[in-house]
Order: C-alpha cells, then sequence, then structure tokens
C-alpha cells in the first residue's frame, strides 16, 4: 500500500467495478468521466480502463477505474481483478434482486481477501425505474451499513449519484492511505526499500534501449 | 461462439483486424525488455477495441434496436473477445511471458496503469482459458466432450470457410482421418497376408510361378522325342498314384506339387533341365489332361 503515494505527493487509487452483467458498471463510469469528455469522443474510446484527476482538499488524486466483466462465468476471474485495489464499487440494477445477492457475494468475498483495507461503495442502479424497483432502498442501505460500506442510489441514465459516490469513495480512500502511511512509518524506521528498486529500473532500461 | 463477444469473424475486413491484433499478442515473446512486452499488450487491446466498435457499427447499421454504441467498449465484452484473440493466436511462451512481466515489470506501474489493466485481463483470460469447462461456455456436458474431441466443429460462418479453421483443430481432424486411413489399410494388409500365407501353403513344392494344374491329376508324365522323361519324375510321379490327388500344380522350376484329399501336400522334383525348360516354354496351355488323365506339360510327341 505503500505505492498509494507515488511522485509529487499524489495519491494513486485502483478503484474495481463490480456487479452482474448488465447492471450499468459502464455507464456509471462513463457518466462519471464524461465530464471531460464529450459524447462523441465517449464512442470511441475504450471504457473499461479509466483514470480521473481529482482534486480533494488540496490533494491530488489520481483514480484508475477497472472495468470488470460481469458474466457468471468470469467469477471465478475475480481475484485476479481486485489484487491490490484500494476501493471497490459495486453495482447492482435496483429492479434486480439476483444482482443484488450478487453483491452480497461480493462483499463477502473482497472482505475475505482484502479485509478492511478495502473501501467499498454499493449503487443502485438504474434509480430512474423507481416504479419497477424491487429492491428497496431501506434495505440495502441496512446491509452496506452492516458491511462497513456506502449505499448510494445512481443513475447512469439521469447523471444522478455517481459524483458524490465517486468523491465519497476517493475520500476515504485517501484516510485509509493516510492511516497506513502512518501505520507503516511507525512499524518500519527506514522506508527506502521500496524507493531502491524504483530507482534500479532507470539504469537498467537506459542499457535495454542503447 | 460460445463466448458471445460480438465479434463478426465471417468479414475479410473484421478477420484482417483481428489479424493485427493477434500479431500484437505475439510480438509480445519477440520484446526483451517487460515495459515493452507490456505496450504489445496494451496495443492487442486497443486493436480489440477498434475491432469490437467496428463490429458493433455494422451489427448498429443492420439492426436499429441495438443499445447504444458506449456500452459496446465494457469490459463485458472486451474479456470475451481477449479470450478469443489468445485462443486464435495461440501466443508462443505465453506462460512464461506473463510470469516474466509479473515479476520483473515495476509493480506501481504495473498495478496501477493502463498496461497494468490489460496484463490483469490477459491473466483473467488465460485463467479462464485454464479452467475452461462445459458451464463457462453455456453448453451441456455432452456437446462439450463433443467439441473438444473434435467430432464436431462449432458452427458460424467464419469456421465453416476452413481459412479461420484453427490450426489445432484442423490437424485433429487430419490426424484421424489419417488413423482412419491407416486402420483401414492395416486390416487389408493382413487380409492380403492371411491369402499369401495361403498361397505360400500352396506353393511350399516350389519357387515358382504355376504354369498350370488340374484337377483329379494323379501323376505328371512327358516326353522327349517320344521318349519318357528321366525316370526320376516318373518314379517321383508314381510314388504319389497311391495317393488320392485331387489336384497337381506345376511349377515353373519343375516342381510338381499334389495337393492330397486329406489335405496333405507332397512334391516332387523333375531334375531333368530340359524338362523345366520345356516346361516353361510350354506355358499355361500346354498343361492339359491327356486321355489317360494325366498332366501333360510336353509339347513335342505328345501323350
Amino acid at each position: 500500500m505503500s505505492s498509494n503515494q507515488g511522485n509529487l505527493g499524489a495519491f494513486n487509487f485502483k478503484v474495481v467495478l463490480l456487479g452482474e452483467g448488465c447492471v450499468g458498471k459502464t455507464s456509471v463510469v462513463l457518466r462519471y468521466i464524461e465530464d471531460k469528455f464529450n459524447d462523441k469522443h465517449i464512442s470511441t474510446i475504450q471504457a473499461s480502463f479509466l483514470t480521473k484527476k481529482l482534486n480533494i482538499s488540496g490533494k491530488r488524486i489520481n483514480l484508475a477505474i477497472w472495468d470488470t466483466a460481469g458474466q457468471e462465468r468470469f467469477h471465478a476471474l475475480g481475484p485476479i481483478y481486485y489484487r491490490d485495489s484500494h476501493g471497490a464499487i459495486l453495482v447492482y440494477d435496483i429492479t434486480d434482486e439476483d444482482s443484488f445477492q450478487k453483491v452480497k457475494n461480493w462483499v463477502k468475498e473482497l472482505r475475505k481477501m482484502l479485509g478492511t483495507r478495502v473501501c467499498v461503495c454499493i449503487a443502485g442502479n438504474k434509480a430512474d425505474l423507481e416504479r419497477d424497483r424491487v429492491v428497496s432502498r431501506e434495505e440495502a442501505s441496512r446491509y452496506a451499513e452492516s458491511v462497513g460500506a456506502k449505499h448510494y442510489d445512481t443513475s447512469a441514465k439521469q447523471n444522478h449519484g455517481i459524483e458524490e459516490m465517486f468523491l465519497d469513495l476517493s475520500q476515504r480512500m485517501v484516510e485509509v492511505a493516510e492511516q497506513n502511511e502512518q501505520g507503516q512509518a511507525q512499524l518500519r524506521p527506514s522506508g527506502s526499500t521500496v524507493q531502491v528498486i524504483d530507482d534500479s529500473e532507470k539504469p537498467e532500461k537506459t542499457g535495454c534501449c542503447s | 461462439m460460445h463466448l458471445d463477444c460480438g465479434i463478426q469473424e465471417s468479414r475479410p475486413d473484421m478477420i484482417e483486424m483481428i489479424d493485427e491484433a493477434i500479431t500484437y499478442i505475439v510480438e509480445v515473446d519477440s520484446k526483451r525488455a517487460p515495459q515493452y512486452k507490456l505496450s504489445c499488450i496494451v496495443k492487442c487491446a486497443k486493436q480489440i477495441f477498434s475491432v469490437l466498435l467496428e463490429s458493433k457499427a455494422r451489427s448498429l447499421m443492420l439492426d436499429s434496436e441495438s443499445s447504444a454504441s458506449s456500452v459496446t467498449n465494457s469490459a463485458d465484452y472486451f474479456l470475451p473477445a481477449l479470450i478469443y484473440v489468445v485462443l486464435k493466436a495461440n501466443p508462443t511462451r505465453l506462460y512464461s511471458n506473463i510470469s516474466y512481466i509479473s515479476r520483473f515489470c515495476n509493480p506501481k506501474r504495473l498495478m496501477t496503469g493502463e498496461g497494468g489493466y490489460y496484463f490483469t485481463n490477459l491473466c483473467c483470460a488465460v485463467g479462464f482459458i485454464e479452467r475452461i469447462e462445459a458451464s463457462s461456455l453455456n453448453l451441456s456436458e455432452e456437446e462439450f466432450e463433443r467439441y473438444m474431441s473434435g467430432e464436431v466443429l462449432p458452427p458460424g460462418g467464419g469456421w465453416e470457410g476452413g481459412v479461420w479453421l484453427c490450426e489445432g483443430m484442423r490437424l485433429l481432424r487430419q490426424n484421424t482421418k489419417a488413423l482412419h486411413d491407416l486402420s483401414q489399410r492395416e486390416e487389408k494388409l493382413f487380409t492380403h497376408a492371411v491369402e499369401l500365407k495361403q498361397e505360400m501353403l500352396l506353393f511350399q513344392g516350389g519357387d515358382g510361378i504355376v504354369l498350370g494344374n488340374l484337377d483329379g491329376c494323379g501323376y505328371v508324365s512327358g516326353r522327349e522325342d517320344g521318349e519318357r522323361v528321366g525316370e526320376t519324375g516318373v518314379q517321383e510321379v508314381d510314388s504319389h498314384k497311391d495317393r488320392e490327388v485331387v489336384r497337381t500344380n506345376v511349377f515353373s522350376n519343375g516342381a510338381i506339387m499334389y495337393e492330397g484329399k486329406d489335405g496333405g501336400v507332397s512334391k516332387s522334383q523333375v531334375k531333368s533341365v530340359w524338362w523345366r525348360v520345356r516346361a516353361c516354354e510350354g506355358g499355361v496351355s500346354r498343361v492339359g489332361a491327356t486321355d489317360q488323365g494325366v498332366v501333360g506339360v510336353v509339347q513335342e510327341g505328345g501323350d
């Protein structure tokens, strides 16, 4: 986790998007990033790996958002995706009870594999389809709270709740990272080992090129 | 294709685009430094995205009810497409290259950047292929078995064309056919061998060709300018008189073989070279029954 704070004091966070297929993971992230790009650009860029630069109270944050394939057949590959991630956004469809069950599975798995280091947000997407809702907001919120996550109603279509969700997640990730930094600083008197590895790569690179 | 990756593999220009992606992923092995390997993977991924986009654009033209084009680029489509490309490409030392990159690439760059993302996807693709099973392809157990054994070929335009037939599958089919051919030939050979063995049993008397034979003949006699051929021959022949012979074979080298009714075979040899020569010259037509029921092999001064 020492890699959070990269050069120039910016935080680099990896955020994975998890959820069943067709719940709108990609739409959510596209809506979020869209502020920077116009519609035409969106259709030509790929949307499965996106980055976003944020500035929260003077702290620079680089978000790398990883979209994942949601089909059930790829479920077993999850650990490869969320390894070393700092945050996770679990998306479900409020009109689909199954997708909410999937989210619960993901939470269990994440907590088991990554513990509390990972910040989790649960997004009830397609909030614009309120009349078809089958997952109650109270139930979802209560569940989210019980697992130490935040629940958001989002609508990628109407651009609702997404900005807040990412902002909150980023803030929490900063908190966790700062706690970690402190914890590690106490545990490890000389924190230069990582630096050494980083430096050693540069001469090696020039050697290869020449 | 059961991966549902949305690639229209039948179109020639599509194939070209996919080929380009395959070229990139194959190139990984030729690069030395991990970051170059990684950049090949990124290039391959980018190419896959353009393939997906192109596919989508085409299907949009055909079917206006398709959902928004922006969703095409999601990982839901990308990963299956990547798996498809990896399967098609079958890159050299893929596993070693992955291990190499994960060991020697700067972890900070590997785990956070774009390259890391695509690398992770590649790991996922490999992971998926490793533990591929019927349920992960939405196939029944039997169907899956049949595909895996090469008994049936996957449907779909591209596969039927033969151009896109995966090399392994093609080889598999070829080998199955060759094996079938071989077993047929072996069977044929075996029956031939059995026939030959039977003939050899018949030919046991001599190693020449059969000049002629006559069913039911008791002995062979011949004349040389009106004289009986050397006594040996006659004597030998006579000794077979007691036997109830059902078939007499005369060979070009002078051997005479009698097949007895009891299935036994006895033979005699006419020692005279002249006789042999004569026998040869006489040919099959000269071998015939005389009025006494003998096989005459002599031409001149016949019986």
